[in-house]
């Protein structure tokens, strides 16, 4: 696909002045919060904070409204016995889903009514067209119902005008055949895909003794997201797949919404539907462009379950300066979980850190690898990772142990291995036992 | 698609002379339909005339690999139009090839239709809940809302009025079913048939008790029934009615167990069914055990001629009060 092609707006939105979309994205804000007080999750509290909807003037008033993170949700579904917590607006009559949003802390349950679909779906249209799908392209996308992403992807296909290819099954290693015998027999043009997915694919295509790029003939643009994913890593996937290009974007079930440009230097968020602030994890400060803290979510859909200054658990940072794609929007880059940072010599360490370090050396460029969570007081970063036996891999193992060093400032132990299980690939933090265990 | 909308009973459950009268409009419907594809055409060549397609042998999920592997076509040469599928679904059948099917928006929302039915027969009423657990590529899922599928329009539970939330297909996600069974509460769950066993332990091993406020579990696979022993003993340890929802994704079927009579409904308005010795794949009386073959009836875009499934029963005469048309089969 031509530069001039992928580089045309999805609309005129993402090129207001800074000042116009945030004037925009105010007036969203104000009513999402005095939506919000009147449900009754959010008023107790926000009356507990001593705060109102109409002590919200500036933008640095909005620091004043309270945090809420997912094990509040979790608690007080637990404590009514009730999905519906009390932060679900009323949507008018119509279609509704219930979607989960999961993880270590457990499950919590969302609203999802069909205006939420309309609306966020086609917010998230703008991911999918910068990333070059266009009306009348076939797109293989997995059926996660259970995900809010399978939601927003029947809007984004209708808004789009694009055809769909479904795999049987999930997007878990194991249906990985389904969807490369989907790709060969169907010919998709683009793959919206988990990360850790797509690299389950690669492996399947490898496993079949088959070229990857022959499963992935005839794709254009490949759109991942749900993991990390490193610029120099993105480049040798587009590499290895053959494809014009891979896209990154994040998204949450909670209502973040980011795509990648053509710039490929972070996400933009989507300032149409939700807002974003980076807070320091200790001190809830807010922080400025370009320091790493705690992303903090407000939803502007006044649909479903609202969002107001909700902890996504994530590691990110707002990336200074402005992009040259001309979109005029924030971008965002995500790290990783803040459950997977990891504290070594006083100092926080994030896979992506790692994954940065490693994707320097272009031998070890993609090369799957799993960093060990250390133990309390280790002084040593350990990581299994897939290197050639000989002096080849020694020489590369001195390379990478002297690149750590001079970027995390820590010892490095490696630990070669043949292959990690697949389940792993894309994964970023494992458990030392775990890891042990399944290489054997 | 107004002919094949029109009723085409099972010839074992009526007069043959009625039988004769409105199956003609459709089979004229069809055959001429199934004249324009590879796969049906071809096999029409073989009787005397193509409203004959009645005397056809059954199509089989192996013919339809053969069909795939031979002529190249993901979707075994049944598809009617010439257009892109706005919509292509991978079936589950294991082969050496797999099987798919290419919708168009009048196929999918002609598709809803055999599951709206079904939810009507496990009475489901607007604002209940309808909790799925099974994989977004099943048609159990994505017939059920508008918000899974793009162009389909509202799905089955849409237009009864009914909330979805579907758990995925994974069995090992047992654990969070228990959750939307705690905190959801369904009036109607319907599992993929092999993550029953693990629902029934974790909801035994969380000491909950669905039957305060789930009214029925349905049991669905495709291309089988589960076995009544299987059934009765989830029906045991949940204390709760457990249905089954046989499906045969490559036909687009699927009927289910009523709550009334216990039988399995199957609407003439949109399927015609037979039981058949699987021998002579002849149609067998009602009464007599067989296999399932099926004609849907509905759809126009991808011909379902004589599908024989997997589903075993047999035909049983006689009348539900819930739907007083539907055929009625006893499953084995």
């Amino acid at each position: 696909m031509t530069p001039q092609v992928i580089r045309v707006p999805f609309d005129e939105r993402e090129t207001w002045p800074e000042e116009r979309w945030r004037e925009f994205q105010w007036e969203r804000l104000r009513s999402a919060v005095q939506l919000a007080e009147s449900l009754p999750f959010y008023r107790e509290r926000f009356s507990s904070a001593g705060v109102r909807a109409e002590d919200l003037k500036t933008w640095h008033d909005l620091s004043r409204f309270p945090i809420t993170r997912k094990a509040d949700l979790i608690a007080a579904m637990r404590a009514s016995g009730n999905y519906r917590v009390g932060i679900e607006a009323d949507a008018p009559k119509g279609p509704k889903a219930l979607g989960m949003t999961t993880g270590t802390l457990g499950t919590a349950i969302l609203e999802y009514p069909d205006e939420w679909r309309r609306v966020t779906g086609d917010a998230a249209a703008r991911a999918y067209w910068w990333a070059g799908l266009r009306s009348g392209m076939s797109m293989l996308v997995a059926a996660p119902a259970w995900h809010s992403m399978a939601i927003r992807q029947s809007q984004v296909a209708e808004r789009i005008a694009a055809r769909c290819v479904i795999p049987w099954g999930t997007f878990l290693p194991r249906y990985a055949d389904g969807f490369i015998d989907a790709m060969r027999d169907l010919r998709p043009s683009f793959v919206c895909l988990f990360l850790p997915m797509l690299y389950s694919l690669i492996a399947e295509s490898r496993t079949r003794k088959g070229d990857v790029a022959g499963a992935f003939a005839g794709v254009r643009s490949v759109l991942v997201g749900g993991a990390p994913l490193t610029p120099l890593a993105r480049r040798r996937l587009t590499l290895d797949l053959g494809v014009d290009d891979v896209y990154d974007s994040a998204g949450s079930s909670e209502g973040l919404l980011a795509g990648e440009c053509w710039a490929h230097d972070g996400c933009h968020y989507f300032v149409d539907v939700c807002h974003v602030e980076v807070v320091d994890p200790k001190t809830l400060r807010p922080l400025a462009a370009g320091e790493r803290g705690s992303i903090i979510l407000t939803t502007l859909a006044p649909y479903g379950s609202m969002h107001v200054r909700y902890d996504t658990e994530d590691v990110g940072e707002i990336l200074p300066g402005r992009c040259p794609c001309g979109c005029t929007w924030p971008r965002l880059r995500i790290y990783d979980r803040r459950a997977n940072a990891m504290t070594l010599v006083g100092r926080e360490i994030l896979w992506y850190d790692v994954r940065a370090c490693i994707d320097e050396i272009p031998e070890l460029v993609g090369k799957p690898c799993a960093v060990v969570r250390p133990a309390l007081g280790a002084r040593t970063l350990k990581v299994f990772i897939q290197l050639p036996t000989g002096p080849t891999g020694t020489e590369l193992e001195s390379i990478l142990s002297a690149t750590i060093m001079q970027r995390l400032g820590v010892e490095l132990e490696v630990v070669r291995t043949a292959d990690l299980p697949s389940r792993f690939k894309g994964v970023t933090v494992v458990e030392e036992g775990d890891l042990e265990h399944r290489t054997g | 698609m107004t002919g094949a909308r029109s009723s085409c009973p099972t010839d074992a459950a009526l007069p043959s002379a009625q039988v004769e009268s409105t199956s003609r409009a459709i089979a004229n419907r069809l055959s001429e339909l199934a004249s324009r594809t590879p796969f049906y055409g071809r096999r029409l060549a073989s009787v005397a005339r193509h409203s004959d397609w009645l005397s056809l042998e059954p199509t089989t999920v192996d013919d339809l690999i053969a069909e795939a592997i031979r002529t190249g076509s993901a979707y075994s040469a049944r598809r009617v139009s010439a257009e892109p599928a706005a919509v292509t679904i991978q079936l589950e059948y294991a082969g050496d090839r797999r099987l798919y099917l290419g919708f168009d928006r009048a196929d999918l929302r002609a598709y809803v239709a055999p599951l709206e039915r079904a939810l009507r027969l496990l009475d489901l009423t607007p604002g209940a809940t309808l909790g799925l657990y099974d994989f977004g590529s099943s048609p159990i899922v994505y017939l059920a809302s508008s918000l899974y599928l793009p162009y389909m329009g509202p799905g089955a539970a849409d237009r009864l009025g009914c909330t979805v939330i579907c758990n995925d297909g994974g069995a090992n996600l047992a654990q969070r079913a228990v959750e939307i069974f705690e905190y959801v509460r369904p009036r109607v769950a319907i599992l993929r048939s092999d993550c029953l066993e693990p629902v029934v332990a974790a909801c035994v091993a969380a000491r909950i008790d669905i039957s305060k406020y789930t009214e029925a579990l349905v049991i669905t696979r495709n291309d089988a029934a589960m076995t009544p022993a299987q059934v009765d003993r989830a029906a045991r340890e949940l204390r709760v009615r457990v249905l089954r929802l046989p499906r045969s994704d490559m036909a687009m079927f699927l009927a289910v167990e009523c709550t009334g009579c216990g039988l399995l409904h199957v609407p003439p308005d949109l399927y015609r069914v037979e039981i058949v010795d699987l021998a002579t794949t002849r149609s067998v009386p009602a009464g007599t055990r067989g296999r399932l073959v099926v004609t849907s009836l509905f759809a126009e875009g991808t011909l379902s001629l004589r599908v024989l499934t997997s589903v075993e029963g047999a035909l049983v005469q006689g009348r539900c009060s819930r739907a007083g048309d539907d055929v009625l089969i006893a499953l084995t």
